[in-house]
């Protein structure tokens, strides 16, 4: 399936330039390719396309009081995305993809206030042991307002329309990586 | 064995080494157990150092780990490695080989009334493959890359890729192939142990007749025969994903930027495989040890057991249960949520037969004469531990509550409790209440008392603060936690956890001292020292290959006949015919 070249989704020439980054976009097409065969409720609106995926690292944000639905998938190992305050855990399986819906209630600058912490913040942590650097794989979840949200994803760059451009590699070791990619659908 | 004893010269060899006599292989399987159980116990303090006081440097660990121990400070690999190999080696060689092989090997022939197993043979060759999957486990310590570091579940693609981390190398493969000699020794050791209590029970030993202890280990052992097989295919399948370059539970992988050339497996299936011997696994470490606390609380107790039908009925609902029940580990793998409904039902539906037991010790306990010896202790711990750990197993049962606290140490906390300490307290229950039965001496009692209250409370010291831990979202395996600033407030807890840890391992020297110089120098023993019931101390003191040096003794009445009015002992030995006029069970 991975290297199969019945479905193509990008066409263009920059797909054969871009050899060295072969797999990563094959990945990124099955992802769109699985993700589309959900068919969760018939709202797809926002994934055919597929083009306005961002890929972000170290963190993501959420907006507060709407529902968010996550879908997740490992390249490598199983792993478990695990974000403690918001009682919600779900496994990362290679080849299997995974997914739940939540609704975050608290913003992180709430919390911080009730906390009295201001350096609080949400946590995604890795809950199935993956490799030497499991106690360390982490991500940064914010939430926000939906201003704040609308803010921060128009900065983030999406994904495809970049074709040209000299994106940070995500190949890396396979014990320090993030391999978590996080779809929010709103 | 005939009907006859027969009484002949044996070597050294064919007496103590490849031993056909089932109570020498149960003194093999119990002196090969505390090896394993000196191994695991400080395999466990050894990542217990590094949990509680996080980066230090201790000398003792550089000394027995080496470079896996560079200046003192434990290495991350070497740390998951000790961690897989204390669970395997605990559930496995001391739990399951341990404490089966050992009880089951003992008691079965001597409480049913048989001369010996139904196939000697069989029993040695049980007992020689634990030895050699014992003897792999500890060679796979040593080999480049360090022991199989996925956790003792091992869950492919990490344990299925050597290329993942060093654990997954030969360390893991030498896991494999020792848990497949392993499996072995368990259908071997299992088969027996139920042909023979089906076969050679002796006159008058109907079913219902039956000690506890032996309704414990058949139904352990038919849940062995029928759970291990899965296992070692799974472990099969496993390896050949390692070897062969098959996908049985690899797809889609991606390692260092490189797509491996594999597709369609899935991992999920090795989970699904695993926790259907898994969870079978957790009721064939602790029936056994109940069906000890059962034998050990009546004879202590002065009191036939409360409910003794009930007993049978909740062994064989335990036993049934344990088989579908196995999605409950799996509830956060992308299981279907009404698939995980049902496994929450089926689960929970184990809380009935073990609340009876429960409930049936406290009843026997009720009222009883009872006589604290230190096995009688170790049994009344292992019913609060049942408790203990029971409790939060309603909680994990249910997946919308399982989802919090799914692999944090609030799960370490419960197996512990509910496994862990439940089944070695039986083991150590039994180990006192038999001991005079196997080397025909006593134990020392105040070492005894001494070794039952440091391992009651360490064991709870160390286990019980782990349920806050693990409530604060403190997942199990890492080798540290101070990333994560939210854990701050728990982290306080684990010195505690580790100073208990190693008071506890300390305590078991109470124990092995006891034990060992029991063997030699403990006080000698009569024939039958708690005034028990049971056929097993009808045997002479000093073993006869045969088990009764005359005819097979004959049974009258069931083995809990305790503080009965119609007869002057308070207790009356399963061969006292009937008085005259006497109903009995």
């Amino acid at each position: 399936m991975l290297a199969s070249d019945k479905v193509t989704i990008l066409t263009d020439a920059a797909y054969e330039a871009k050899e060295d980054k072969l797999y990563r976009l094959q990945r990124h097409r099955q992802r769109i390719q699985e993700i589309r065969e959900f068919e969760f409720d018939g709202n797809l609106s926002a994934w055919e396309v597929g083009m306005d995926d961002r890929i972000v690292k170290g963190e993501f944000h959420l907006p507060v009081g709407q529902e968010v639905e996550f879908v997740f998938r490992s390249r490598d190992v199983i792993h478990s995305a695990y974000m403690p305050a918001f009682r919600a855990q779900m496994n990362t399986v290679p080849g299997v993809p995974t997914r739940f819906k939540m609704t975050p209630t608290i913003t992180t600058d709430s919390m911080r206030t009730v906390l009295n912490d201001p350096e609080f913040d949400y946590v995604l942590l890795c809950n199935k042991v993956c490799g030497a650097a499991h106690f360390n794989m982490q991500m940064k979840v914010i939430v926000e307002t939906e201003e704040q949200y609308a803010a921060w994803l128009a900065e983030q760059e999406e994904f495809l329309v970049k074709e040209g451009s000299d994106e940070p590699e995500l190949e890396q070791a396979v014990t320090t990586e993030e391999t978590t990619n996080v779809t929010a659908s709103l | 064995m005939g009907a006859q004893a027969h009484h002949h010269e044996e070597s050294f060899i064919s007496k103590y080494v490849f031993s056909h006599d089932h109570k020498m292989i149960s003194k093999q399987f119990l002196v090969t157990a505390i090896l394993m159980g000196i191994v695991a116990v400080m395999l466990s303090v050894f990542f217990r150092l590094q949990l509680g006081w996080p980066g230090e440097s201790f000398a003792i660990l550089e000394t027995f780990l080496g470079k896996w121990a560079p200046d003192g400070v434990l290495d991350r690999n070497a740390y998951l490695a000790l961690v897989t190999i204390h669970g395997t080696i605990m559930v496995f060689f001391v739990l399951t080989g341990g404490l089966s092989g050992t009880f089951s090997n003992l008691l079965i022939p001597l409480q049913i009334g048989a001369r010996d197993m139904a196939s000697g043979f069989l029993n040695m060759l049980s007992y020689w493959f634990f030895f050699f999957s014992s003897v792999i486990m500890i060679l796979s310590l040593f080999v480049e890359g360090g022991a199989a570091s996925g956790g003792w579940t091992v869950y492919p693609p990490l344990s299925a890729l050597p290329q993942a981390m060093p654990g997954s190398g030969m360390g893991m493969t030498l896991w494999l192939i020792s848990m497949v000699l392993f499996v072995v020794s368990s259908l071997l050791g299992g088969l027996n142990y139920v042909v023979t209590i089906i076969n050679l029970r002796t006159k008058g030993m109907s079913m219902t007749r039956l000690p506890l202890t032996i309704w414990a280990f058949m139904v352990t052992a038919i849940l062995g025969v029928l759970s291990f097989p899965v296992l070692v295919s799974a472990v099969v399948l496993l390896l050949m994903d390692r070897t062969m370059g098959t996908a049985f539970y690899l797809s889609d992988i991606f390692i260092g930027g490189e797509a491996l050339d594999v597709t369609g497996g899935s991992p999920i299936l090795y989970q699904h495989l695993f926790w259907f011997l898994g969870h079978p696994e957790v009721y064939i470490v602790l029936l056994p040890a109940l069906g000890i606390s059962s034998e050990v609380i009546a004879t202590n107790a002065r009191k036939p057991i409360f409910g003794y039908k009930a007993m049978v009925g909740s062994i064989l609902g335990i036993g049934f249960l344990s088989f579908i029940v196995w999605g409950h580990h799996m509830f956060v793998t992308g299981m279907n949520p009404f698939l995980g409904s049902v496994f929450v039902f089926t689960t929970l539906l184990i809380a009935i037969p073990s609340a009876v037991k429960a409930f049936n010790y406290i009843t026997t306990l009720w009222q009883g004469n009872l006589r604290f010896a230190p096995a009688m202790l170790f049994s009344v711990g292992l019913v609060s531990t049942f408790v203990t750990g029971g409790l939060t197993g309603i909680i994990l049962a249910d997946s919308a509550l399982d989802v919090n606290v799914h692999d944090t140490y609030f799960v370490v906390a419960h197996f512990h409790i509910v496994m862990g300490m439940s089944a070695i307290f039986g083991m150590l229950a039994g180990i006192y209440h038999w001991f005079p039965k196997m080397f025909g001496r006593m134990m020392n009692t105040k070492l005894g008392y001494a070794h039952f209250w440091v391992t009651l409370i360490a064991g709870y010291g160390v286990f019980f603060p782990m349920h806050f831990v693990g409530i604060a979202g403190a997942p199990r395996r890492y080798y540290e936690y101070s990333n994560f600033d939210f854990l701050d407030s728990v982290m306080d807890l684990q010195p505690i956890i580790s100073t208990f840890a190693i008071v506890g391992a300390i305590g078991q020297l109470f124990f092995l001292f006891n034990f060992f110089y029991s063997i030699f120098y403990g006080q000698k023993a009569v024939q039958n020292p708690w005034k028990s019931n049971t056929l097993e101390w009808t045997t002479p003191v000093q073993h006869v290959h045969g088990n009764w040096d005359g005819p097979l003794p004959e049974v009258h009445r069931w083995a809990y006949d305790y503080s009965n009015p119609a007869h002057e002992d308070d207790f009356v030995p399963q061969t006292t015919p009937a008085l005259a006029g006497e109903e009995i069970h």
